[in-house]
């Protein structure tokens, strides 16, 4: 028997029916948006002015925005890809078998050694400036 | 009547114009916030600062070079007073020059964990803010010039004070900084070694390559003992000096300890590194 041939009270019940059996077979979806329902308003929006250049130029700052939104949007998603985690300290030694307690010495092992490499003597990275102070007005 | 259909109207060049502009401002803006580099840290921004004074300063000297021919050659009013103006500006940068090499110090201060040692860190800040002090009260003097001939005054009065009580401050600071160094990295050393120690402690356990692992043992053990007197030694100097000033040769001494505290802690470098390809 097909939809179209069931009486009023029967399709009522079958809808009835039906909404029950989803919203027990799981959680619940988030709402949904309606996209075309949005475009509808935001055209009718559009067809209220009657310049078409106004229009024109709505639509296409619209459309710039939107590529910036979702170009920014990309470039955040990549930072988070490509932020390592910070390096951190650990008090107690970690098991040396272990490959990342290995690579986790390495890296300080790494860190140290640019600290060493960078140690200088301070007198010469602070070398007062040497300037001009003879300040004299005096006939020569 | 069905409703006409929405047309954009292609037939504008300046809208079109307008849409490509907007679309290669914001790939620019974008691009441009997206590839920025990593801003400086504040001892670089303290460096790039002391670079921009140094040649303002340098500029400032040149004008008061010519400004001092020009009034010995003239001799007029407004000779004079160019001369007053270009001096003036001169000994005002000076200042400047010294007051952000005060911070570049202060940045070099606060650029390691200063450990044990944090009592000389905090000393050496009050150091230099006093001196920035002393700077600033120096400026107040110029600016408040209004003749030439005040000027040459306070000049030799900046000198003596920058040639004297400012160098030997400038001495005690370097000479804490020297000893901070080399005792914030002996720090770092001994935890490093503290956990590379149990690594060879567990490889000769296993009873891989003894002898190397039993020799690193023994080296790093000099290096540690070696670094640490070279760092008494040093303390013991500093404690000799003055409490907020030293002297040239008394700096250059501390120096030279450091030094083999800072070559015996270099030595620690390939032996880590070492470890480190075995495991």
């Amino acid at each position: 028997m097909k939809e179209e041939e069931f009486g009023p009270i029967e399709q009522e019940i079958t809808k009835e029916e039906i909404p029950q059996k989803t919203a027990g077979a799981g959680p619940k979806s988030p709402p949904k948006i309606n996209f075309a329902k949005i475009l509808q308003v935001a055209l009718n929006i559009l067809k209220g002015f009657r310049r078409p250049k106004i229009v024109t130029l709505i639509i296409l700052v619209g459309i710039g925005v939107l590529v910036f939104l979702v170009l920014s949007l990309l470039t955040v998603k990549e930072e988070r890809e490509v932020t390592k985690p910070q390096f951190q300290e650990t008090k107690t030694p970690p098991s040396p078998t272990s490959d990342a307690s290995v690579a986790n010495i390495a890296q300080r092992v790494e860190t140290y050694g640019k600290k060493v490499a960078a140690l200088d003597n301070f007198k010469k990275k602070l070398t007062k400036p040497i300037v001009d102070l003879e300040i004299d007005f005096e006939e020569e | 009547m069905p409703p006409k259909p929405f047309i954009v109207n292609g037939k504008s060049p300046v809208a079109i114009l307008f849409f490509f502009l907007l679309i290669y401002s914001l790939l620019a803006m974008h691009y441009s916030l997206a590839q920025s580099p990593t801003p400086p840290s504040a001892l670089e921004k303290a460096q790039n600062d002391y670079n921009f004074q140094y040649s303002k300063y340098r500029d400032a000297q040149e004008k008061y070079i010519t400004a001092r021919s020009s009034y010995f050659l003239f001799k007029t009013a407004t000779a004079k007073n160019d001369a007053f103006v270009a001096t003036k500006n001169h000994l005002d940068q000076v200042v400047k020059l010294y007051v952000t090499f005060g911070y570049l110090t202060r940045e070099y201060i606060n650029s390691f964990n200063w450990g044990n040692f944090n009592d000389q860190k905090i000393k050496s800040i009050s150091i230099l803010d006093n001196q920035t002090a002393t700077l600033t009260s120096f400026q107040q003097q110029i600016a408040a010039t209004i003749t030439l001939e005040q000027l040459p005054p306070i000049a030799a009065d900046l000198k003596t004070y920058l040639e004297g009580e400012f160098a030997s401050k400038h001495n005690k600071v370097l000479s804490s900084l020297e000893i901070g160094e080399a005792e914030s990295t002996l720090d770092d050393f001994n935890s490093l070694a503290g956990v590379l120690d149990q690594v060879v402690v567990f490889k000769l356990r296993s009873g891989g390559t003894k002898s190397i692992l039993a020799n690193w043992t023994s080296e790093i053990k000099n290096i540690r003992v070696n670094t640490q007197k070279a760092i008494t030694e040093a303390k013991n100097l500093n404690s000799q000096t003055r409490q907020d000033q030293a002297k040239e040769g008394e700096l250059d001494a501390i120096i030279r300890t450091t030094e083999k505290a800072k070559s015996e802690l270099k030595r620690s470098k390939p032996l880590f590194e070492e470890v480190i390809r075995i495991i």
